[in-house]
């Protein structure tokens, strides 16, 4: 994505996408909802989650019921699969895409890739977030910071997001465009 | 003055540089901290090591000019920067903190009041100390146009490291370098033209608008060796070992042959690039030359991995492969071969000890030790010949000494695995593997293969010729006392042949006619065989197409309880609406089956007696609680189909659905004037009834509370057996999908049982709750839905459940209350 583009996606957000550059470990897409697209990156695609794959535009959406994640192919005839903590997206291509949901306490959920594919906006994950997204250096936070030594809750109210170290600190707004630094989670949000 | 200095990046290890002052001597160094003497330290922090931090620490705390050093501003505009202290405190001390290091002279640092406790409590691994890792810039900030900072990545020796794009979306990595300008500068321009897929790129050297220096370099998305064998404490397999010290190897060998040694191979430098090895961090390499070998600047390395010699300024190739024994040790272990609670106590290992490879198979063992030699000039030559050794062949590697010869042979030789690993698909080895031993020229059995293309007669005359040396030479399969007796007549009779034939054959006159039968007979014989064979051997694809035919993919075997999990992961992936409709389907299926079983029963029970109004009504009153309790058990079974669920929430629940039961059962009963106090006889219990539950009937204008007779059940009573009923039977499980059997008998038999048992405790009238539990059982069954576990195997016969596992045994369809 170019700086002009970075910059026009600053001045017109979208609602419930949001790209967490975390220094020192990695890029993240933040998407909010109940369904997501799934496709390949191309000219003409505008899926929600989009890989640099062969994968066909829109491979076919992820949902979310409850707790549980489904996966839908694009053929309708196709019924529904869920995808537990793990498992591999069943989508025709060189890519391997799996849906982690490393923590019981919360539902949000985190897509990652196999190597050597990569997802669109240069981030490194894409998370499927219901309310909470836990940061942190152990396996079971969602966007894992391997260097960090401290927690960090992120939590998402009516669009906007806040922040707080550990479980007992406060939270604190998260501001678009302005860098925070939680202990030594240092992280910056953008609109995607 | 800024002194040269260079700073390792890995969290985890520790590296202790002087300037041009032997390893022997850095206690002394140590010492000199503070006291004016011109000796630069670089340490990384190491979570594994922090006694060493502390060690060093301690020092610096003792001495007692170390207090003007940690209030020494900052370098104006350059917040990260390392700072002088002075003309006569020429030193720095530079931590490693997560991926990168962080400058333990920044003011961020030292201003604190309790700057002292969080030093300490920094080197506790597992510390949850404030420390951020704050970088200059923040994302979207743009100091080195054309690209856009997104991130940073670390902090290295010479400077943060940052995440970029270009404005046509090139992600790469951008170091701004702060410190050690010049040596910085210079070592990345000797490398920005090297290429190598395991060397990590150098693209360009940049100025920025304040004229600061920026490398932009090859952004590496994966994580670095280091954090991989953190979390693998007890190394890597083999094959992942092989695979990263082949990369390693690899990069280094290109360093190598242009002129160049790494000087501070370690896992913090070497990353996984999305499942390529790369080398990093060679931008402080030193050039080799043969003249300048040493001497003329400061020992590098890091303390775990840095050879002996550096202590005498001696630095060739050498060093770089003694890291290399050592990362392989550390790649196959877990642990580096020399450890220590101090920096001291590991260099003195390194000068001394003889590393522990017992645990280590060959040749690993072998190649490390020799990698690991004190003297240099016993370790191998060259990386290629330390990776030869590997395989193997170490006389063949001797011909990649040339520079020259990098590009072709070596690269290929050297990645050649490693390439083949990452690139050979999964199924393509299987797939190899699994024909390997069809394949004609295998021994054993596969001999048929190479027999079918054998002339029968030269094969005959073989094998004959065979037999008779083997007989000869006396190893044959002949055994016993009399074996050698039977064997010398042999050669007595095979002497006396041999004789006939040498006589026959100097006479010689009907050796003309035997030899024109072989050439008649024979020869086209021969031919016709030949001309035979060809047309059989023609058609190769269809040989391989027998061959991949008789290779059936192995069946993926599937346990019981991950079939079941799977089969019920698509249970819950069903819609709610299919889910309704199913339901709704199920009870169509109940009224259908209910009301086939009544007219059934009805049929039986009616046809050697009179029809009244009172016999007819007790069936259809059975068929309406049989009918309820199953729209119920289906309803709840719809419910709960998605998962095993707990037991006890389950039966709390059915409890409750049977008390309702009960109530449905009490009320249509009144409403069909069932007489209520009919055979109330129970089988084993005499106890006297509860009047809480029975009440005295009429009889003959008086109340009795007779045990057993003139008592009526009450609708609690009603309740009460119904809700045993159901909490003592697990009445989810005939209404599993998953059940093994459609109808299962036995699950009816205990339902019975269970009812008659609930009867002798609570009983009811005409012992419904006993003739109500079968039918239930018989219904629920009929028209539940039933996942055909045959059916699917037919359909998807790589999914095949092994049988005789233990599973849950609950998964047989019947209640096992």
């Amino acid at each position: 994505m170019s700086v002009i583009d970075s910059q026009h996606n600053i001045q017109t957000p979208s609602a419930s996408r949001w790209r967490l550059w975390i220094d020192g470990c990695g890029g993240y897409l933040l998407l909010n909802g109940v369904q997501w697209s799934v496709g390949g990156l191309s000219r003409a695609s505008n899926a929600d989650v989009c890989v640099q794959a062969d994968w066909p535009r829109l491979a076919g959406q992820i949902s979310r019921r409850g707790a549980d994640y489904f996966w839908q192919g694009q053929n309708s005839l196709e019924s529904k699969i869920l995808l537990t903590d793990g498992t591999p997206i069943p989508i025709q291509g060189s890519a391997l895409m799996t849906l982690g949901k490393p923590s019981q306490l919360s539902d949000t959920a985190v897509l990652s890739l196999n190597a050597p594919h990569r997802f669109d906006q240069h981030v490194d994950g894409v998370v499927l977030v219901r309310e909470t997204v836990l940061v942190g250096p152990g396996s079971d936070c969602h966007l894992r910071c391997r260097g960090a030594s401290d927690r960090a809750i992120l939590q998402l109210k009516n669009n906007q997001w806040y922040a707080k170290a550990g479980l007992l600190g406060d939270f604190q707004k998260l501001e678009v465009g302005h860098r925070v630094v939680i202990q030594s989670l240092a992280m910056t949000l953008e609109m995607a | 003055m800024k002194k040269p200095a260079k700073q390792p990046d890995s969290p985890k290890v520790s590296k202790l540089r002087e300037s041009s002052a032997p390893m022997s001597d850095l206690p002394t160094a140590l010492n000199n901290v503070g006291n004016g003497s011109p000796e630069k330290i670089t340490i990384d922090q190491s979570p594994r090591k922090p006694r060493l931090m502390n060690t060093l620490l301690d020092r610096l705390k003792e001495r007692p000019n170390t207090q003007p050093l940690l209030e020494t501003a900052p370098v104006a505009g350059q917040p990260n920067a390392l700072v002088d202290f002075g003309q006569e405190n020429d030193f720095e001390i530079v931590t490693d903190f997560g991926r990168g290091s962080r400058d333990l002279n920044q003011p961020s640092s030292f201003h604190r009041p309790d700057h002292d406790a969080v030093w300490l409590g920094e080197t506790q691994a597992g510390d949850s100390t404030t420390r951020s890792m704050t970088f200059t810039y923040s994302p979207g900030s743009t100091p080195l146009p054309p690209y856009t900072i997104r991130r940073g990545v670390g902090m290295g020796g010479f400077g943060e490291v940052y995440f970029a794009l270009s404005d046509a979306g090139k992600e790469v990595a951008l170091k701004r370098i702060q410190r050690n300008l010049e040596i910085e500068l210079r070592g990345v321009s000797q490398c920005l033209n090297l290429k190598h897929p395991n060397l990590v790129a150098l693209f360009d050297i940049c100025r920025d608008s304040k004229d600061e220096s920026w490398v932009v370099m090859e952004y590496v998305p994966g994580l670095n060796l280091r954090q991989i064998l953190d979390e693998a404490p007890k190394g890597l397999s083999q094959p992942v070992a092989d695979h990263w010290i082949r990369g390693i190897g690899a990069g280094v060998h290109h360093l190598h042959s242009a002129g160049l040694v790494h000087r501070d191979l370690k896992p913090g430098n070497i990353f996984d690039d999305l499942g390529q090895v790369k080398v990093g961090d060679y931008g402080l390499s030193k050039f080799i030359s043969t003249s300048h070998r040493g001497g003329h600047t400061e020992s590098v390395g890091t303390f775990h991995y840095m050879a002996p010699e550096i202590g005498r300024g001696e630095y060739g190739r050498e060093i770089d492969i003694y890291a290399l024994g050592i990362l392989l040790f550390e790649l196959l272990t877990g642990d580096v071969p020399f450890d220590g609670e101090s920096c001291h106590e590991i260099i003195v290992k390194h000068l001394t000890a003889t590393p522990d490879l017992s645990g280590i198979a060959e040749p690993y063992r072998s190649t490390i030790a020799r990698c690991l030699e004190k003297d240099p000039n016993k370790r191998f030559a060259s990386v290629a010949d330390m990776l030869s050794a590997l395989d193997g062949d170490v006389t063949e590697a001797r011909s990649f000494q040339s520079p020259e010869a990098t590009n072709s042979p070596v690269q290929s030789d050297v990645s050649a695995p490693l390439e083949s690993l990452q690139s050979e698909p999964i199924e393509a080895i299987l797939v190899a593997h699994s024909v390997e031993p069809s394949l004609p020229d295998q021994s054993g059995e596969n001999n048929t293969q190479q027999d079918l293309f054998e002339e029968p007669v030269a094969r005959a005359v073989q094998a004959s010729w065979h037999d008779l040396s083997l007989w000869w030479t006396g190893t044959s399969q002949m055994s016993g006392p009399y074996a050698k007796m039977i064997q010398a007549e042999q050669k007595q009779l095979a002497l006396l042949l041999l004789i006939l034939v040498a006589i026959a054959t100097v006479n010689g006159a009907w050796l003309f006619t035997v030899l024109s039968v072989i050439a008649c007979g024979y020869v086209p014989y021969y031919v016709i065989w030949k001309m035979v064979l060809q047309s059989r051997r023609q058609p190769k694809y269809a040989e391989a197409q027998r061959m991949a035919v008789e290779y059936t993919p192995q069946r993926q075997v599937v346990s019981p309880i991950a079939w079941s999990q799977s089969v019920r992961n698509e249970l819950r992936a069903k819609p709610r609406l299919s889910r309704i409709a199913e339901l709704n389907t199920s009870w169509i299926a109940a009224m259908l089956s209910i009301a086939g079983l009544s007219l059934t029963a009805a049929a039986i029970g009616l046809s050697n007696s009179p029809l009244y109004a009172q016999s007819i009504a007790l069936y259809a009153w059975i068929a309406v609680i049989v009918l309820g309790a199953t729209f119920a058990i289906l309803a709840l079974g719809k419910l709960w189909e998605c998962d095993e669920g707990e037991p006890l929430t389950r039966r709390l629940v059915l409890a409750g659905v049977g008390a309702g039961v009960g109530f449905l059962a009490y009320v249509t009963g009144e409403f069909l004037m069932i007489p209520f106090d009919d055979t109330l006889v129970r089988d084993l219990n005499s106890t006297s009834l509860s009047p809480h539950l029975y009440s005295a009937a009429s009889h003959g204008g008086e109340l009795t509370h007779s045990p057993l007779l003139n008592a009526n059940p009450t609708v609690s009573a009603f309740m009460a057996n119904f809700a045993l009923l159901f909490a003592l039977l697990r009445w989810w499980k005939p209404v599993d999908p998953l059940r093994r059997k459609r109808l299962s008998l036995w699950s009816i038999a205990v339902a019975v049982t269970v009812g008659w048992g609930v009867h002798q405790l609570i009983p009811i009238t005409g012992a419904i709750g006993m003739i109500s539990a079968g039918g239930i059982a018989i219904a629920v069954q009929l028209s539940a839905p039933w996942v055909n576990r045959r059916a699917m195997q037919a359909r998807n016969p790589q999914r095949e459940p092994v049988e005789g596992v233990a599973v849950n045994s609950s998964r047989g369809g019947s209640f096992n209350a």
